[in-house]
């Protein structure tokens, strides 16, 4: 006991010497008889810790956060993405798989610390009240915008269906303030754009909420009818799709898959493995599908990607993936909010593991970096393996793990050069490119079959 | 064998549901029979929330976490959460520096802080607050904001403070360790090579005449040592001080509560110095100073700049209060925190953690936008030239081929001469 009294006088000393005054703190031991102590047992070593930053912390801790943080810590110490929820970032979640909210129907900027309108959305209460792009949006119901993150002023906008809300806004075009008043309405977050490009379909995937499936399948239908004619191919762009949904993943997969399976799913025991398969009908009908990956293609992405790469259904043209692996499952507590909790890796219908690798397209094209946005010095790594404490791929034991590539995407359809690629090769104007083996091809024994189609109501990934 | 697999699934979904709401029947049991202490139970019930939350990871996490991860990443969690510069130490760890004997260090003179972006981004490694004047870190220029990614080859992320500041910066031997710095974000990692240097026994102050009538006082450090000697220096030459004082405070880093408030008091005649307050102390219980100014009143202008830190920085502060001087310089460093390694379990058998207990009083409060302490001078004047290698206070120079940073001349140091003028300012002022 001596000794540790040394120690920590030893500290003192040192640590004065670089040049911060150290204080010694008498231990003080809180009484076994507080009504917690059972708790704390618990807990073990993080009682101690709460209970020092409780009485020695130089301001008085709100215990409510920081046990939110701490609940947080241990989560997020997991991997990097499990987490806890609080109320208000479950609700956000909610919202974002949903793909619905309650509330205006633009598209908002914050410039010069006023909420500014980059689009309203076709056929929302916003666009039907004449909102015009670069409306600068300086009230809310007469209350400034000044000082508000442009995540409050969101915040303020959206609100239960068939409410009203008065935004003042300053136009260019007129002298005074408009105030416009507003009923809210159901906004839905399309998650699929497309069009035709000649006669190929073109359909972006942005992300893979409750809406993606059903969006997909009905603008396809439609340039389908508005072609007059058989396409020539559908392009699937899954660029920059941070993921979303298993169960949507699977169902964007299995529009275009007759049958097989689509995706493995392997919880910490064997009994937890599911299996998803495919059902018969493919909304191409059989014609040609080039699927579009880059960096920014994660996780929902990487599953459609993978299922359509396995059974040869699609060429998937593009760079690496970002290697996310790895399924999420929404675990809610009540009026506490929610843990995000990594419950299972997923696997492609070859038993091949994305987790920290990506899904390496079978034709590599590279987006050509604009001047300005060329690194001035190597960069940094990128994708799933460069997170910290990611969980370790299949193979990872011997070898350093890569994923990931540029997210880069220009803005202008002619400037950039994978969909361009894509649209010729559609086309027949280049030759067909060879197709690169895959190191892991033929590894399919491994997995485990299961009969049944992954229950994912609750999944997220 | 699939179908009974989900069927397996759902009734672990099922019997997780039945134990939530077993969970909150208990915390609304609890609530409802102790209506006395409303606080406990608002904290008894996120603990409950904590322990139900650690059970769905340790039962359900794909990596099948042990308890000991799940308690490691709370406390990182928890600690996080009140600043970056938390730390936690483990018994294992403490036992590393028992075994640094005391007596002679050698040390290369630099104070460093972690990086504010930490953990789930990825920490960068520690910034450094100042390097001491003429050690082997301010010969290298090392200054305010340079990143070091690297001590010796190892990520400067993964190395705890004290671990980096007792053994590796100082240690009971001279040697040699090399840096790898990030000078400005996008620059070029460099590797410097340092050796570790003793530090001088006695540390001085400079009391020197920069201009007629005019007294120029620089601290090394913030001791009770170094203030009777300024007090002692005043009291004899003092009269030829007409025009005022300038006292220089850039890049002071060291010292104690005592020697900050002995240094106030060297100026003062009555009102409250610097103390090292906890939550619990009662800020006007600050030590008042005695009758007296060594410096009869004349007038103060104090030196400030980014590396003025902690003690250095509540002089200039508490002066400023008082009405006893005006600042010019940069804004400070703004770290009146007091960090104390405080032990775990009764004597520290379960480790220790490393967190702010207390501040130097008098305390900037915090800018309302960035949370900063910084002091902003009254007369903001940057130092011209700028140079990357060298600190507000020096200048670059060539010795036998080798870039170094030297100290100012009067001539050359704009802050300085702007104090100065300061002085005539405040005479002319003072004149009916």
């Amino acid at each position: 006991m001596r000794k540790t009294d040394y120690a920590f006088w030893t500290f003192v000393a040192l640590a004065g010497m670089a040049g911060l005054t150290t204080v010694l703190n008498v231990s003080r031991t809180y009484s076994a008889t507080t009504p917690n102590a059972e708790i704390y047992k618990q807990l073990d070593l993080f009682g101690d810790v709460l209970e020092r930053v409780r009485s020695d912390y130089v301001e008085k801790p709100d215990d409510s956060t920081l046990i939110d943080s701490a609940i947080n810590g241990m989560l997020a110490g997991l991997d990097p993405h499990s987490a806890y929820l609080n109320p208000k970032n479950y609700r956000d979640m909610q919202v974002q798989t949903r793909g619905e909210f309650g509330g205006l129907g633009i598209e908002v900027t914050m410039e010069n610390g006023v909420v500014k309108v980059v689009s309203p959305i076709d056929e929302t209460p916003a666009a039907k009240a004449g909102l015009q792009a670069n409306d600068l949006i300086t009230h809310l119901d007469g209350e400034q915008i000044v000082g508000l993150t442009l995540e409050q002023a969101v915040e303020k906008m959206r609100g239960p269906v068939n409410t009203p809300i008065t935004l003042t806004i300053v136009r260019k075009s007129a002298e005074d303030p408009l105030e416009i008043k507003i009923v809210r309405d159901v906004i839905r977050i399309n998650a699929v754009k497309s069009r035709l490009e000649g006669d190929v379909i073109y359909a972006k995937v942005s992300t893979f909420n409750e809406q993606t499936h059903t969006n997909l399948v009905k603008q396809i239908d439609a340039l389908r009818k508005q072609l007059g004619k058989p396409a020539r191919g559908i392009i699937i762009d899954l660029r920059n799709n941070p993921g979303g949904l298993l169960d949507q993943a699977i169902n964007v997969s299995d529009d275009f898959l007759d049958q097989g399976a689509i995706v493995l799913t392997k919880g910490r025991n064997l009994e937890e493995t599911q299996r998803s398969n495919a059902r018969a009908g493919d909304i191409a009908e059989g014609k040609r599908i080039l699927v579009l990956i880059n960096g920014g293609s994660a996780s929902a992405s990487e599953i459609v990607a993978g299922a359509l790469q396995d059974h040869k259904r699609a060429l998937v043209i593009g760079t690496r993936s970002f290697g996310k692996g790895s399924v999420q499952t929404i675990i809610p507590l009540g009026q506490n909010g929610a843990l995000r909790l990594t419950t299972a890796r997923y696997y492609t219908p070859s038993g091949r593991s994305i987790q920290a690798k990506g899904i390496m397209p079978d034709v590599i094209i590279e987006q050509e970096l604009p001047e300005e946005l060329k690194p001035k010095r190597p960069e940094r790594p990128r994708g799933e393996a460069s997170l910290r404490g990611h969980l370790k791929g299949e193979d990872a034991k011997n070898k350093k793990e890569e994923s990931g590539s540029s997210a880069y995407v220009p803005k202008e359809p002619e400037k950039d050069t994978q969909l361009q690629y894509a649209l010729k090769l559609m086309r027949g104007e280049i030759p067909e490119p060879t197709i690169l083996p895959r190191d892991d091809e033929g590894k399919s024994g491994e997995t485990p079959a299961a009969g049944t189609k992954a229950p994912a109501a609750t999944k997220k990934q | 064998m699939g179908q009974r697999s989900s069927r397996v699934r759902n009734w672990g979904l099922r019997l997780l549901m039945v134990a939530g709401v077993g969970a909150l029947a208990t915390t609304a049991y609890a609530q409802s029979t102790s209506p006395s202490t409303p606080p406990r139970d608002a904290l008894t019930s996120k603990l409950e929330l904590m322990l139900r939350s650690m059970r769905i990871a340790r039962d359900w996490h794909v990596e099948a976490p042990t308890k000991k991860v799940l308690v490691t990443g709370a406390i990182d969690g928890l600690l996080a959460r009140l600043d970056p510069e938390a730390e936690f130490y483990a018994p294992a760890e403490l036992r590393r520096f028992t075994r640094v004997p005391t007596g002679a260090t050698a040390d290369v003179g630099l104070i460093v802080r972690r990086d504010e972006r930490r953990r789930r981004s990825g920490s960068l490694g520690y910034r450094v607050v100042t390097s001491l004047d003429g050690s082997p870190a301010a010969r290298a220029g090392l200054k305010s904001g340079d990143l070091i990614t690297h001590v010796n080859g190892q990520a400067a992320s993964d190395l705890s403070y004290l671990m980096l500041t007792q053994t590796i910066l100082s240690g009971n031997a001279a040697q040699g360790i090399a840096l790898t710095v990030e000078r400005a974000p996008d620059a070029a990692p460099e590797t410097l090579r340092l050796a570790r240097e003793t530090v001088p026994v006695a540390r001085a102050a400079e009391v020197v005449g920069v201009a007629p009538g005019a007294l120029y006082v620089r601290p090394a450090e913030m001791t009770p040592a170094v203030a009777a000697d300024i007090e002692d220096r005043l009291s004899r030459g003092g009269d030829e001080a007409t025009r005022g004082i300038v006292l220089d405070l850039r890049s002071v880093a060291l010292g104690t509560a005592d020697g900050a408030a002995a240094m106030m008091d060297v100026f003062l005649s009555d009102g409250p110095l610097v103390a090292v307050a906890t939550r619990r102390d009662d800020a006007e219980k600050r030590p008042l100073a005695r009758p007296g100014d060594a410096a009869q009143g004349r007038s103060l202008a104090v030196l400030v700049d980014s590396e003025t830190v902690g003690p250095a920085e509540a002089v200039a502060l508490g002066l400023r209060r008082a009405n006893r001087a005006r600042l010019v310089g940069t804004a400070s460093a703004g770290r009146f925190e007091v960090r104390t390694l405080a032990p775990l379990g009764r004597r520290g058998e379960k480790g220790a953690i490393r967190i702010v207990t207390a501040r130097y009083a008098p305390t900037q409060a915090p800018d309302p936008d960035t949370g900063r302490r910084a002091i902003v001078p009254d007369v903001i004047v940057e130092q011209a030239p700028a140079h990357a290698l060298c600190r507000g206070v020096d200048l670059p120079d060539v010795q036998a081929g080798q870039p170094i940073c030297r100290k100012r001349q009067l001539a050359e140091d704009e802050q300085l001469r702007r104090a100065l003028a300061l002085l005539d300012d405040a005479v002319i002022a003072a004149r009916p």
